[in-house]
């Protein structure tokens, strides 16, 4: 039945256009069917047109990196750190390295180019898998900035801008610097835990709850502390009705990670030393002394678990908690369900995560 | 523990949604033998979760292309050591480390099985004992009740779970430590609708999508006796529909198409309201709640004479463009070569969405039933579309492997113990992995718990005393032993409810049915038509014990038959749970209002909780439809809804002693207790 055939070469190119176009769309419908059965097409939209930075990639932000473009968010990367730093790291957005050694010769026979690549950064080096990974968002643009040369401009365009291995009071400046409605997250792995930091913007955030299957009106947050707030509250008063003796250890490891960074300027474990007596013994001098001065305790089975492990990252517990922050950011962006507030906290070992909020207990 | 996880061997069941993010947390994790079953090519709706494919493996199998990307995260042994310099160390050294040449490592091998775990010749109790633990990536009940089986009668550790929109859940089974397995629980099969429901009562928006793809059937299967709207015109009723049907299905290419439009015109006209009017004047709906209406017939010319069909996936269309729709869809497929068109409804196939969609509502409208479908939502139900994301897949995974670390670790401890010949202070305590102490049963949720929690852990259920497989405990049947044939026992009861692979039947300790490799199928053949009740060995009456062996699965039990003559509409033997732990309910509610003696709180021994939450990946469930006139069996494709039933929770946050609830009456309020229902 087919009647359409005379077409004038005129409305050929306007037609070629909106095929593209439709063309398009319905990949987009097709690649993204399952979960906008899940969260429906208006979410689907919000999500197609959100934008997240990536301060720094790592085992636990690749996590999330992959879930976010995965669903549509299309991704910017920060993250200057020589490519290096991503080998002692679980993230699956490595190069194919020659780790076969032991068996095949086909690998002597065909040196792979891939290998050979050399990447300015971490950010270069990730960029090409990120665009493999959904390539409906096209290219994945790099911010080649120094973390602590951020300016309010380079942050204008997100909903979200997620940190990982950046120092505290990095967190602090650039959550102050986030433009009205951007969210900040940091997101790191430690041993067999994980910690979130969440800053939903201000007071006036809003989200629409949800009863069932039905969306209620949206209404603001009830308790909402700013991370440069929330990190000055000292553990020992960050409590509640269902944390009466202290906060979750997960919280008070995570601050205890953040000050040997503060004052050593490194991340407690990096560089191998963890075997090594004295460093291990110097770290937890800084962490009891930590501590102390917040009024807390921590198991010494905790605390050795704490100094062994340092920020090294297990594979499961990044993809335990950045699928958890990658539901959150959905949350966030679609506008749907209660997010989050003001921190996630993952202990692997128990199989437990919780949302805590940090607020001083007067 | 870092070698144990080297050299250990894992078997990894599902390359789906699942499937992908085990495999890469297994290779970023070090794991060096991994095998991976998986009978599925990859589709372009899997691409925004699964994240080892790309566009271009679209087509290929799922396990092949995942185990090739999966080998390749796995990082090198030897890590560069000078940290924060990348210059001039690309000869990194692989092999070069003392402790890596010395200890022996087995190569890297992630190796892929094209095939279904259901392949008894392939996969069976000693294939799994090969492993250390198996991890379950399924999508479905009767692969999963499969596996659990094959691992129990290995003793191997299985590590289950399933996701279902934002909802997930873990959990691990281990017959020697004590745990309830995976059918401990009822765990919903196929949905089961009445034929007479799908023919002539139809009140769901499901029943008319699977009487929509019955039509297709019949229109467009090379058998026209395949589908269940079938009627034999030589039948002692005069059907008000074949004639056309027949004729549309043999009308030639016309010149200007007025006969075809006819054709098309006269089946829509005889479905929708010659059929509808002869079965009011039987009286059929006299005791229904809604009485259907015939189609107006000013629609239906409205709808022939219109020549653009609809084209929104997402709108509803009217009735009238549904008609469009329908002539549209006939005329295409008349079109069509033979062997281009499908005989069967397949969701994936444009043609035959659109005229599902458009028969349904039709349909629907009809017999008033509500709400009418797009071709999109439609599409949802009619392939039993399971809402999936990247993220709850990547939590429940990423859960996965945090057990399989415990349970390496336990059998580590235990090589250990063993190797040292060091027996415990007290020598018993030595037994087993004894995994009921150190793994959980963990529930992930999308609105947290009033505490806060959105992953919750609670120790693992023992197991159910009433379960068939794992404690082996005598089934219930209740059946109408005259009118049964053995054959419908066999493929409704022991294949179908009860999942036996290859079962072996006796009565007193004689065979009656025999069936795999060796059985002597032939010399039992002849009871396949026989009543229950009329079969050797006295045959199966009130009281009978039957005795069922399967050794593809290392599975015995016994059934007791009761006997019962009247049976309510659309009740089925196979409809009534066979393995519930739960007291049934009226008794139930007994020791609810009894105020117990001396005991503080009765806490609800049902277990409600489940991995049944089927993980995403498709669809196109097989669904039983019974036909209760005939006692015939028919299978067809259909949608359903999937229920998740979740457990309620509430615990200490601080991870002391949980206190489980009396989860009888979850209230509406209380987010702890999720129950996700698919559209339908
Ligand atoms: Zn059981």
């Amino acid at each position: 039945m087919a009647t359409t055939n005379t077409t004038d070469a005129t409305t050929t190119t306007t037609a070629t256009a909106a095929t593209d176009q439709q063309q398009k769309q319905q990949k987009e419908s097709d690649v993204y069917d399952r979960q906008i059965r899940l969260w429906g097409a208006e979410a689907q939209k919000k999500i197609q047109n959100s934008k997240v930075l990536y301060l720094h990639v790592t085992g636990s932000s690749s996590e999330v990196l992959k879930n976010l473009c995965l669903a549509g968010i299309a991704a910017t990367i920060c993250d200057p750190r020589p490519a290096s730093a991503l080998d002692s790291s679980p993230c699956f957005f490595t190069h194919p390295t020659n780790n076969n050694s032991n068996n095949s010769d086909e690998d002597q026979e065909n040196p792979t180019k891939k290998q050979k690549i050399k990447y300015d950064s971490v950010a270069h080096a990730v960029r090409p898998l990120v665009e493999e990974l959904n390539p409906l968002l096209g290219s994945c643009p790099i911010l080649t900035k120094d973390i602590s040369t951020l300016t309010g401009e380079d942050l204008i365009d997100f909903a979200v801008v997620i940190a990982s291995q950046i120092p505290l009071e990095e967190s602090v400046r650039i959550s102050k610097l986030v433009p009205n409605g951007c969210i900040f997250y940091t997101i790191d792995c430690f041993g067999m835990r994980g910690a979130s930091i969440i800053d939903l913007g201000g007071k006036e955030f809003k989200y629409r709850p949800e009863q069932g299957k039905k969306l209620l009106d949206p209404i603001p947050i009830k308790d909402y502390v700013s991370l440069p707030d929330m990190v000055e509250v000292p553990l020992h008063k960050a409590i509640n009705r269902f944390h009466k003796k202290g906060p979750p250890p997960t919280w008070v490891m995570y601050r205890s990670l953040l000050e040997y960074q503060r004052q050593t300027t490194r991340w407690l474990g990096d560089g191998g030393n963890n075997d090594d007596n004295a460093a291990a013994a110097a770290a937890k001098k800084i962490i009891q002394e930590f501590l102390k001065n917040e009024q807390v305790t921590m198991t010494e089975n905790d605390l050795n678990d704490l100094i062994t492990a340092g920020m090294a990252q297990v594979a499961p517990v990044c993809a335990v908690l950045g699928g958890m922050v990658g539901n959150e950011i959905i949350k966030i962006i679609s506008g749907k369900g209660e997010p989050a507030n003001n921190t996630i906290l993952l202990d692997g070992g128990a199989c437990k995560a919780w949302t805590f909020l940090v607020k001083a207990k007067e | 523990m870092f070698h144990k996880i080297q050299t250990s061997n894992i078997l990894c069941v599902g390359a789906g949604g699942i499937g992908c993010e085990l495999l890469k947390d297994l290779a970023l994790s070090g794991f060096r033998r991994v095998q991976v079953i998986d009978l599925d090519t990859i589709d372009i709706s899997n691409l925004n979760r699964q994240l080892l494919f790309r566009s271009q493996h679209v087509g290929m199998p799922k396990c092949t292309v995942a185990c090739e990307v999966a080998t390749n995260m796995v990082p090198p042994l030897t890590l560069p050591s000078d940290d924060g310099n990348d210059d001039d160390d690309d000869e990194k050294p692989t092999n070069n480390d003392n402790n890596n040449t010395s200890n022996n490592l087995p190569s890297i091998l992630y190796q892929a099985h094209h095939g279904n775990v259901c392949d008894t010749s392939k996969f069976n109790v000693p294939f799994v004992k090969q492993f250390d633990l198996v991890v379950n990536a399924l999508d479905n009940v009767e692969a999963r009740r499969r596996v659990n089986r094959l691992c129990l009668a290995a003793d191997v550790p299985l590590i289950e779970a399933g996701t279902t929109g934002y909802l997930g859940q873990v959990t691990v089974i281990h017959k020697s430590s004590g745990v309830a397995c995976y059918e401990c629980t009822t765990q919903e099969t196929q949905k089961v609708y009445p034929i007479c429901t799908i023919r002539s009562t139809p009140s769901m928006p499901v029943h008319t999508i699977v009487w929509s793809k019955e039509l297709y059937k019949l229109l467009f299967h090379s058998k026209v006796d395949d589908s269940m709207l079938f009627e034999d015109p030589e039948g002692e009723e005069p059907s008000t529909y074949m004639a056309a049907v027949s004729n549309l299905r043999n009308s030639e290419e016309d010149k200007d198409g007025l006969l075809f439009s006819k054709a098309v015109r006269d089946v829509l006209h005889d479905l929708c309201s010659t059929e509808i009017q002869k079965q009011l004047d039987m009286g059929r709906y006299k005791a229904a709640k809604k009485t259907p209406t015939c189609l107006d017939v000013s629609i239906l010319e409205k709808g022939m004479t219109a020549i653009t069909p609809p084209s929104s996936t997402t709108d509803i269309w009217s009735l009238e463009e549904s008609v469009t729709a329908l002539a549209t869809c006939l005329r295409e497929a008349q079109t069509t070569p033979n062997e281009n068109l499908l005989e069967e409804f397949d969701k994936d196939d444009d043609m035959a969405m659109r005229f599902v969609t458009a028969a349904s509502n039709l349909r629907s409208s009809v017999f008033g039933i509500e709400p009418l479908q797009s071709l999109y939502s439609a599409k949802g139900i009619a392939g039993n579309i399971i809402p999936a994301i990247a993220t709850t897949n990547a939590i429940c995974a990423g859960l996965q492997i945090l057990q399989a670390f415990s349970i390496l670790k336990r059998q580590l401890m235990l090589e250990q113990d063993r190797s040292s010949g060091g027996e415990k202070e007290n020598g018993d305590d030595v037994a087993g992995l004894q995994l009921d102490k150190s793994c959980f049963y963990v529930n992930c949720i999308r609105n947290r718990t009033r505490n806060g929690l959105y992953l919750t852990a609670v120790p693992l259920e023992k197991p159910n005393p009433n379960c068939f497989v794992c404690k082996n405990a005598v089934i219930p049947l209740t059946l109408n032993v005259n009118e049964w044939t053995l054959q419908e026992l066999l493929h409704r009861v022991i294949k179908g409810r009860l999942g036996f692979e290859e079962p072996t039947l006796m009565l007193q300790g004689d065979f009656i049915w025999e069936e795999g490799d060796g059985a002597d199928e032939e010399e039992f053949k002849m009871n396949l038509p026989k009543k229950l009740s009329q079969l050797p060995c006295g045959g199966i009456q009130h009281g009978t014990v039957l005795e069922i062996d399967d050794n593809s699965q290392s599975l015995n039990v016994c059934v007791t038959i009761t006997h019962k003559d009247e049976w309510d509409g659309d009740e089925a033997p196979e409809d009534f749970p066979f393995v519930v732990g739960a007291l049934p309910p009226k008794k139930k509610d007994d020791v609810e209002n009894k105020p117990a003696a001396g005991a503080v709180a009765v806490s609800s021994t049902e277990p409600t909780k489940s991995v049944n939450a089927d993980n995403n990946d498709d669809d196109d469930d097989v669904v039983l439809i019974i036909d209760e006139d005939e006692a015939k069996i028919d299978t067809v494709e259909n949608g359903g809804k999937k229920m998740a039933a979740k457990r309620s929770i509430d615990e200490n946050a601080d991870g002391e002693k949980p206190t489980k609830k009396a989860k009888t009456k979850p209230s509406k309020e209380d987010n702890n207790v999720e129950v996700i229902e698919i559209e339908d």
